[in-house]
């Protein structure tokens, strides 16, 4: 049997899609965090399906989470990093990265041994200025953690902004 | 709106899936079960066949294209006849 045989690998794919849906609900209506371990392999399960700009989103709702404990004058450089991860994530661009890259110097030296919740909140905004969706998604929900926040919360946080379907359309729009 | 609010993942977010999903690794991963990997694998052939119909098997096998099918049975007459010799 080929996959030709039965309309091709789109064709293939959708079928594959629709019967793998219930069961990826019920896994994303059910999975929990307990600890880092959690977060890294649901971010090795999820980075399958989502794009680079949701993920990088829900990295920047984490990050949100704990900005009231980025203390001082940097506070406003962290949601500066925030509102421009949420901009490139809604609409990449050289321009935009190239603002991030800016951003991300002058957090840089505030991220210091990341000991302090105000560290680890600075941190948990740095990272969402690396060029890499996964390493924003694991880390920022790390340092937000480490500043506070609860692994259930953010568990929650990501439910409640995306509900993921596997049945797209090759123009990565929901069917 | 407070600046720790989450805000919700507007429209263009929620659609910009990845180009192509991988389903395949998916299926392989932790979010399934090898019960759930087994389901879907009937489920889905189940789908196929009522949607396609049952088609040949094929295997590839150098130089040529046999139906594993016809193979097989060629085999099995062949060690018929021997035997009845």
């Amino acid at each position: 049997m080929t996959v030709p045989d039965y309309g091709g690998e789109e064709s293939v794919s959708r079928e594959l899609a629709a019967v793998m849906q219930p069961y990826w609900f019920r896994w994303w209506g059910r999975f929990s965090w307990g600890n880092f371990r959690d977060v890294v392999d649901w971010k090795g399960v999820v980075q399958l399906v989502l794009g680079g700009g949701q993920r990088l989103w829900i990295s920047a709702q984490f990050a949100r989470s704990v900005i009231d404990n980025a203390a001082g004058p940097i506070r406003a450089d962290c949601i500066s990093a925030i509102e421009t991860s949420e901009e490139y994530a809604k609409s990449p661009s050289g321009i935009i990265r190239d603002r991030m890259n800016k951003i991300k110097q002058k957090l840089e030296p505030y991220t210091g041994e990341m000991n302090t919740d105000s560290e680890l909140a600075i941190a948990a905004s740095w990272y969402l200025l690396a060029s890499n969706a996964n390493l924003a998604l694991a880390y920022s929900a790390e340092s937000a953690v480490l500043s506070g926040q609860s692994y259930d919360y953010l568990a929650r946080l990501a439910k409640q902004l995306i509900t993921p379907t596997l049945i797209t359309l090759p123009s990565r729009g929901v069917r | 709106m407070m600046d720790s609010s989450p805000r919700p993942m507007p429209q263009i977010v929620l659609r910009a899936y990845r180009k192509n999903l991988q389903l395949q690794k998916l299926l392989l991963s932790e979010a399934f079960s090898l019960q759930q990997r087994v389901e879907v694998r009937d489920e889905l052939l189940r789908q196929l066949l009522k949607k396609y119909g049952s088609a040949d098997v094929f295997m590839e096998i150098p130089s040529s294209r046999q139906v594993i099918f016809r193979k097989f049975m060629a085999k099995r007459t062949s060690t018929q006849q021997a035997s009845k010799r």
